[in-house]
């Protein structure tokens, strides 16, 4: 700390620092928040139809299944970023977190564009293999969770990543000399010590899935989902306040994920 | 070591191919639009007005996201106050919300304002924010600021030259990296500018959303790659300018 | 530094805001649906006036005016008749009379000018035949429920464009339902979900010329602008048990921001040559005879248009919301 100012005076600095930023908090989001939660407790007790509880249920399932996914898809190359150090490592990665760019939409308009009724892979396999794969995927639920997978795939590799290159190696070699194979080394060091920082993923993925607006608009056709729900009640019917319901819903489920995460982080 | 390998140009290539397979769309001519020029030309023309409001628009968060969040981010780690913790959680927090619950509730909050774009930056600058604050809180919290300082003031340099001289320098690298991802943010920000969007006040995501659905394959495939070209670059020059500090074993 | 930086923000300021075309804001002007891509390019050539196109479908237009009633964005609407009765009758827009308002048919505007029509157009099956392959062509509504046509229909989310509302309200008359009942419509559309491929909140119409949707359930103008200008492999086909007929409506927003602009664009809608160009997209101009005798010959004959009936405006309009809500729980939110 620098001696020739006094700790007052330095926290006084400190606040007059963060002072618009303090105005943009209150501004931009402690106000609006509010304000939904305003609207959304207008007019009586807070019920949600059954269409909305459908919505909720697919939208959790859904972005579940995405998390265990991208775990399961982004640990390896997670891995070989963070560990590994080969030429053409900056190409990979820039390969691998290009889709970070692309919003929801685009996602969504890329799903349809490889596995629509004519989408890249089933004509390409019609010509190659003469059966027609994936045709149509798009617009079924197994579309969409490898829609929603593209989407996360950037974002789960880089956290990983992150997790993987600060794990100390030095144990796992300590294992190796005392004749621990590979598999057992993975299974019984190097993932217990890691489990932190899948659970951070695991709850991270959930979380962005779940309110991912963009893919659900253009692929949520025939499948009940929230963010959907809300657009429609919001743009269609003027029913602001199941809208307001529905978005305070996603806030406090994402809120209590990342709380139940922090929690576990903090156990192990 | 040969799996490990395989299975990352397995998922490069999912990563990879998509994209690649809108843009080699995008060549062809238009389809359904009674265009006489390339798609690219179509897209220019129809759409060129939102390409220059996105541009416009990232320009402008850059800029008030770096005044408001630059100087707190210095607050929160060389002047922290009692609830300088508190507040630093608070502005982190849009990250972890969904996207849509915050877009419906900026718009609630500020209905009147609807066809203002000052509204729409406001709701972009909760995402932009605090990536400024996590980026520059970073290199602060890392870098060796106080041994630094402590030379240079031992050295005889005054509280201004150490600022200009010492601690300016080195905050210079780290807000680059954040504006370059605060434009990249705003550029690609659909969830707001989707429901704030008027035929004047379209931004180039929500453009690209009218392409997928109004437009032939071959346009929707231009306006893409005009997308990506928007934000690769900055993407590629985050990769490269995050590695720099790092290298030379400049201490930490 | 920093003083430079505010003064750059300043500086910008007007030049973000700064408008340069002038302007005419029309909700729900999506390009390919009955050519309204065509019908504001020559608008643009013939005054130098944009009309920027906007994806809105009907219902989402009506919403839009409603969010913005203490500041509106839009001069003028576009709607399928059922919505634009409602929108009018919630005080949304403002009285007023364009030039030729004598040449449309009393049946087909507001007494007060709140409302009148500009085209019409039929609901119907726009088919893919390519897309179809070998299946046989649907040639009813009965047909359109066969197992062999799984997962190839779709008609647009009647919660958010009018055409596929005024289609869900047309098939419950048909299926001897009323303004007041409407369960034999939603069992016949639950009975069709199982061929549903999606409920899309936007215009498929690229979507089915190039076969990713092969049947669509819209206005017969789409079809035959498929067929005709984009050269689809695409047929019309009007249902045997009959189908209906659906007037597309505008009107002057309240409180428009470019006002006078607005009129004189209406005003030209209802020409000649801006109605020829709109019957481009194969939809009825309300003008009669501006219709050029090609493109009416295209059409198909009147034999198939027998059994096609008007809806009444009033009554749609009124049934609308609590129809919409009851398609939402009983048709969409199955699964």
């Amino acid at each position: 700390m620098s001696v020739d100012s006094t700790p007052s005076s330095r926290q006084r600095l400190g606040i007059l620092l963060t002072l618009p930023l303090m105005g943009f908090l209150a501004f931009a989001l402690i106000y609006p928040i509010y304000r939904l939660g305003g609207l959304a407790l207008t007019g009586g007790p807070v019920r949600l139809d059954r269409v909305a509880w459908l919505g909720l249920r697919n939208s959790i399932v859904l972005s579940l299944g995405v998390a265990v996914c991208s775990i399961v898809v982004c640990f390896i190359p997670a891995w070989v970023l963070a560990r590994w150090n080969f030429r053409g490592k900056l190409l990979l990665r820039t390969a691998l977190t290009l889709p970070l760019t692309f919003s929801g939409v685009v996602v969504g308009f890329l799903a349809i564009l490889m596995i629509g009724r004519v989408g890249f892979i089933p004509v390409l396999s019609e010509k190659l293999l003469g059966i027609s794969l994936l045709g149509g995927a798009a617009y079924t639920p197994l579309g969409l969770v490898m829609a929603y997978l593209y989407f996360e795939i950037p974002r789960a590799t880089l956290a990983l990543e992150s997790a993987f290159s600060e794990f100390d190696s030095d144990l796992e070699a300590a294992a190796a000399t005392l004749g621990a194979a590979a598999g057992r080394r993975m299974f019984r060091l190097i993932i217990p010590m890691l489990f932190p920082a899948l659970v951070a993923t695991f709850f991270l993925t959930f979380s962005v899935s779940l309110g991912s607006y963009g893919v659900a608009l253009m692929l949520s056709r025939r499948l009940t989902l929230v963010p959907m729900e809300i657009y429609t009640s919001f743009t269609g019917f003027l029913d602001d306040q199941r809208a307001a319901i529905l978005s305070l819903a996603l806030i406090a489920i994402s809120l209590s994920v990342s709380l139940a995460s922090r929690l576990i982080r903090r156990l192990t | 070591m040969a799996w490990g390998y395989l299975t990352t140009g397995i998922v490069t290539l999912i990563s990879l191919l998509p994209p690649l397979v809108a843009v080699s769309h995008s060549f062809r001519a238009p389809e359904s639009e009674q265009w006489s020029g390339s798609s690219y030309e179509y897209v220019m023309t129809t759409y060129g007005s939102s390409l220059s409001f996105s541009l416009k628009l990232a320009l402008f968060v850059v800029i008030v996201s770096l005044v408001i969040a630059v100087p707190a981010a210095i607050a929160f780690t060389r002047f922290p106050f009692r609830f300088s913790g508190v507040i630093e959680e608070l502005i982190m927090t849009p990250l972890s919300l969904p996207g849509i619950s915050i877009a419906i509730a900026v718009i609630v909050g500020y209905n009147s304002m609807r066809g203002n774009w000052l509204l729409l930056a406001m709701a972009q600058m909760l995402y932009t924010i605090p990536y400024v604050v996590r980026i520059l809180g970073n290199s602060l919290r890392l870098l060796p600021i106080d041994e630094l300082e402590e030379a240079a003031r031992t050295l005889g340099a005054g509280r201004y030259v150490r600022y200009r001289r010492v601690i300016a320098p080195l905050m210079i690298h780290p807000t680059v990296l954040a504006a370059l991802i605060v434009f990249a943010i705003s550029w690609g920000e659909f969830n707001v500018s989707f429901l704030l969007a008027t035929p004047t006040q379209l931004t180039f995501p929500a453009a690209l959303f009218a392409t997928y659905t109004s437009n032939s394959l071959s346009v929707a495939g231009a306006a893409t790659a005009i997308f990506i070209l928007g934000a690769v670059p900055f993407f590629i020059a985050f990769q490269l300018l995050e590695r720099r500090p790092f290298e030379g074993g400049q201490g930490v | 530094m920093k003083r430079s930086m505010v003064a750059l923000l300043i500086a910008m300021i007007p030049a973000a805001l700064s408008a340069q075309d002038p302007v005419v804001i029309q909700y729900d002007c999506i390009p390919n649906y009955a050519n309204w891509g065509g019908v504001t390019a020559l608008y643009k050539k013939v005054t130098g006036v944009t009309v920027p196109p906007d994806l809105k479908g009907s219902s989402v237009a009506m919403a839009a005016l409603e969010k913005e009633k203490d500041n509106p964005q839009a001069d003028t609407a576009y709607y399928s008749g059922a919505i634009g009765f409602q929108a009018a009758g919630k005080g949304l827009h403002a009285p007023y009379k364009p030039a030729g308002w004598n040449s449309i048919p009393a049946a087909l505007k507001d007494p007060n000018g709140l409302w009148w029509t500009v085209h019409t157009g039929t609901i119907a099956f726009v088919v893919n035949k390519k897309a179809l392959g070998s299946k046989p062509l649907p040639r009813s509504w009965a047909d359109l429920l066969k197992p062999v046509y799984k997962g190839l229909v779709a008609y647009d989310d009647p919660t958010w464009g009018g055409t596929s509302y005024t289609f869900v309200y047309g098939i419950n008359a048909l299926m001897g339902g009323s303004k007041s009942n409407f369960t034999p419509g939603l069992n016949y559309l639950r009975k069709l979900d199982a061929n549903i491929l999606s409920y899309p909140r936007e215009s498929i119409y690229n979507a089915v010329l190039s076969g990713e949707i092969p049947i669509w359930i819209n206005a017969d103008g789409n079809g035959y602008k498929m067929k005709w200008e984009d050269k689809g492999p695409v047929e019309v086909i009007i249902p045997s048990e009959g189908s209906f007929s659906m007037a597309l409506v505008m009107g002057l927003v309240k409180g428009a921001p470019h006002a006078p602009e607005a009129r004189k664009y209406l005003d030209w809608l209802l020409t000649a040559p801006a109605q020829a160009e709109m019957s481009r997209g194969y939809f009825r101009p309300v003008l009669k005879g501006s219709m050029p005798k090609d493109v009416a010959a295209r059409f198909l004959p009147d034999s198939a248009y027998k059994k096609v009936r008007t809806l009444s405006l009033a009554d749609s309009a009124a049934a609308a919301d609590s129809l919409k809500r009851a398609w939402l729980d009983q048709v969409r939110g199955q699964r």
